[in-house]
């Protein structure tokens, strides 16, 4: 203290006053409270998209791979006009007999004998039906009607927050180019 | 209390407050344009699927018409057309309504038991090019965030097998 004195500390320099502080420290605290709420909103946000994102990318893969796989596959008996199938069956000339179905939220291949999932862990399909037509066959007769497949999905990114999940609910139709047993008729 | 003490003057001030809101306005666009990526997402990924369907449901018609012997191009006239997965000739005439969602997650023309609207609308068009050809567009529509969305795919079906 004595060296403070010593040096004869002016009191004519004013620092704040506690009111001046007080209101300071309150108006910063409005401004960082608002702008923290803000980022973490824009944190959530930034979760539900890049989950989006998973859920987009999965569904697509999946969906072109079946779909290549039905446009060149014979597709016999598997009629579900009611959308109520959830298991596929398709045999392809060249993979064989392929079946599709889902376990625990993923979509599953079956070819050959082995079973492959095709889906990432991180989605979440809680539905895959699929909607069959024009697939009544007997051993030389066709139904005279173009094979065509309803895909229907429903997936969401498995997340551990609820309201960072949105719910897609996918539909698209592919129909077989295989016309071998229609021709034959 | 003295009133020579020197605060900030009203040009420094100003000056704070513009460079601040210059380094707060993009952040504060940027955020605000990231609330709806997610729905955006989903809503194309939907419109993919919805499109395509229509596409599949026309080139279905077409190979039953080879099946059965008919000309390629029977019952599928010119026109805009709305119709969904088990669609069969003929189908009805696009009304710009939106497709329901109904039993098993199946999307509908027409409201039924447990059903939900949906924000899509779908036209299918046929238009015939020339005597062999069929251009078949199949557009889905649907609004979000107050903006009109589209998404289109074409797809040409000849008389051909």
């Amino acid at each position: 203290m004595r060296l403070f004195n010593s040096h004869k500390l002016k009191n004519d320099q004013h620092g704040f006053s506690l009111i001046e502080v007080l209101i300071s420290v309150f108006v910063f605290s409005m401004i960082v409270i608002a702008i923290g709420g803000i980022f973490t909103q824009i944190l959530a946000l930034q979760r539900r998209g890049a989950g989006a994102q998973k859920v987009q990318e999965n569904t697509l893969f999946a969906l072109e791979l079946m779909a290549r796989e039905i446009r060149v596959s014979k597709i016999d008996n598997q009629d579900a006009p009611l959308c109520d199938r959830t298991t596929l069956t398709i045999v392809h000339p060249v993979n064989g007999t392929v079946i599709y179905s889902t376990s625990g939220g993923l979509i599953q291949r079956q070819a050959g004998g082995t079973v492959t999932t095709i889906t990432s862990a991180d989605v979440n399909f809680s539905r895959l039906n699929f909607c069959v037509l024009g697939t009544t066959v007997t051993a030389t007769v066709g139904d005279q009607k173009q094979a065509r497949v309803g895909i229907i999905m429903q997936a969401s990114s498995r997340a551990t927050r609820p309201e960072d999940t949105l719910v897609f609910d996918l539909e698209t139709t592919v129909i077989s180019r295989d016309n071998a047993i229609e021709f034959s008729n | 209390m003295c009133f020579d003490s020197n605060g900030f003057t009203l040009v420094e001030a100003l000056v704070a407050l513009t460079i601040l809101s210059v380094a707060i306005v993009p952040a504060y666009a940027l955020s605000t344009s990231s609330v709806g990526i997610a729905y955006s997402i989903r809503n194309n990924v939907i419109a993919a699927g919805l499109a395509q369907e229509g596409i599949e449901v026309i080139r279905a018609t077409r190979d039953s018409n080879w099946f059965v012997g008919s000309a390629f191009d029977t019952d599928l006239a010119d026109g805009d057309y709305e119709l969904q997965w088990d669609s069969i000739p003929p189908f009805s005439i696009y009304q710009d309504r939106f497709l329901y969602r109904g039993i098993q997650g199946k999307y509908r023309i027409n409201p039924g038991s447990s059903s939900v609207q949906t924000i899509y609308k779908r036209k299918v068009s046929i238009q015939k090019i020339s005597s062999v050809e069929l251009m078949i567009t199949s557009e889905i529509l649907w609004t979000e965030r107050n903006r009109s969305r589209s998404f289109k795919v074409e797809s040409h079906l000849f008389d051909w097998k």
